[in-house]
């Protein structure tokens, strides 16, 4: 007798995250990477390698992250190495699925993500998924955590960060907006900055993302942050507390401004009530002091009360595998 | 008559001598009774500063021991902030979650307001696919 699998996929542009029915949770890079020549191919014995793998043999390999601007790029590399990173998910997260065992997925993509692009995924996994939905990201949010009154959901991710106002229907195209404005943003914001003030130390994407996740803060206060960077090689310690609270609120003001121009064109009635119900979600609601400097932004619109989820990285595919499970399957009959 | 004078005399001396006596030893008593309360004063404000000293040197131990507890206090913040971060990003691939071996069945909603969302869901999905 076969399974039904349920699965949530939150595909995101730095990391993609899968909760299963089964209880299984997993995360990794959402980037593919393929050997740049014979003796790399013949030191990995693969065509190609997948997430935190790939990340850490980088040198020998041509990365592909095929999200790097919050959507599937649309080259034909781009697509395989979609399909290639959903299939390891599964794989890795089910391996105790047999061949005839059902496979429903919700995957959780960026709000305005295009239709080419909702297209593409269901095109790279029809081989491997039965049964596919599409559902925006924030959407996901909001169902994980049972929020569809009046609020505004904010995801903050690494290439965009999509902004959607719950009002206890699904939300329309005017009720959700997306922002170039992300992690990734922030990235290039406190690399340019530290480069400013120390021109000649050596930075990586890497290195600049290790710090931001282990110290990044948006609060007034906070022990100095000195991290340890080489320059020419040899390696010194120095005082970036300044640069990475100037390049956190470079990321909180524009994210302040699109929050209020969806307040701002709401039903006045219910406006207020939007204003106090922020929740932000997604990698960047883990700058520690996020939900203060957003509501310490708003102060100039008005005010407002901001709160992060729980569990950032997992919220999003939750809330997917949420809705799978609780999809009637006449529903899922009709696609 | 003269000796009527005289005794008049000597009366207003012996008076002026007497009420003289009488207000050195009024103006003797006052100082000595100053030097005494001042004494008593000085006194009095050794014990208060001798007090003040024992507190102060109370407040300053307890100071010290506050502030090496507060040392202690962001030693271990510190600790546990690395450790939060370690646990939140240094996750290449989360190894191994807590599996169960138990496959959770679908469990359709009956909420109303929910089955019209996901009905929503399905019907931008099939939308989508006749895009296709």
């Amino acid at each position: 007798m076969s399974n039904t699998y349920y699965v949530g996929i939150d595909l995101g542009t730095s990391r993609s995250c899968i909760t299963t029915s089964t209880g299984k949770r997993l995360s990794t890079r959402t980037c593919v990477g393929y050997p740049k020549d014979v003796v790399a191919k013949k030191r990995f014995g693969k065509d190609y390698l997948l997430g935190d793998e790939a990340l850490s043999n980088r040198l020998a390999l041509d990365m592909i992250w095929p999200l790097a601007d919050g959507v599937i790029c649309e080259d034909e590399r781009s697509l395989q190495a979609t399909g290639l990173i959903l299939k390891h998910l599964i794989t890795e997260a089910l391996p105790e699925r047999q061949e005839d065992d059902q496979l429903y997925v919700a995957i959780g993509v960026p709000a305005q993500a295009s239709i080419n692009n909702k297209k593409a995924i269901i095109d790279v996994t029809k081989d491997f998924i039965n049964k596919i939905l599409i559902v925006s990201e924030a959407f996901s949010v909001s169902y994980a955590i049972d929020r569809f009154d009046e609020c505004l959901i904010v995801d903050i991710g690494a290439g965009t960060t999509d902004l959607c106002r719950m009002h206890g229907a699904i939300p329309e195209e005017e009720d959700q907006s997306t922002l170039k404005i992300a992690g990734n943003f922030l990235d290039n914001e406190i690399t340019k900055t530290i480069l400013e003030k120390y021109p000649d130390v050596q930075l990586t994407p890497q290195i600049i993302r290790r710090i931001k996740e282990k110290y990044g803060y948006v609060s007034d206060t906070s022990d100095p942050v000195k991290v340890t960077l080489t320059k020419l090689g040899i390696p010194a310690e120095y005082d970036i507390t300044g640069i990475l609270k100037d390049c956190c609120l470079r990321l909180t003001n524009p994210i302040s401004k699109a929050i209020q121009e969806l307040v701002g064109t709401f039903d006045p009635d219910f406006q207020e009530k939007l204003r106090h119900n922020i929740i932000i979600a997604g990698g960047g609601s883990r700058l520690r002091g996020i939900d203060i400097a957003i509501e310490k932004s708003l102060e100039a619109y008005g005010g407002g009360d901001a709160i992060c989820v729980q569990d950032a990285e997992f919220c999003g595919s939750m809330g997917a595998l949420k809705m799978c499970i609780e999809m009637p399957e006449e529903f899922w009959e009709k696609i | 008559m003269i000796g009527h004078g005289f005794a008049k005399l000597v009366g207003l001396k012996t008076v002026s001598v007497a009420s003289m006596g009488v207000s050195i030893f009024a103006v003797v008593g006052v100082i000595v009774w100053e030097v005494w309360k001042t004494k008593k004063g000085t006194k009095e404000l050794q014990v208060i500063n001798s007090k003040t000293s024992e507190n102060f040197t109370h407040l300053q131990t307890e100071l010290d021991n506050l502030t090496i507890e507060q040392k202690n206090t962001s030693t271990q913040i510190l600790d546990l902030q690395q450790k939060l971060s370690q646990l939140q990003y240094a996750t290449a691939t989360i190894p191994e979650s807590p599996v169960t071996t138990f496959n959770k069945m679908a469990q359709p909603t009956k909420d109303s307001s929910k089955l019209t969302m996901l009905k929503r869901v399905i019907d931008d999905n099939i939308q989508l696919r006749k895009v296709l």
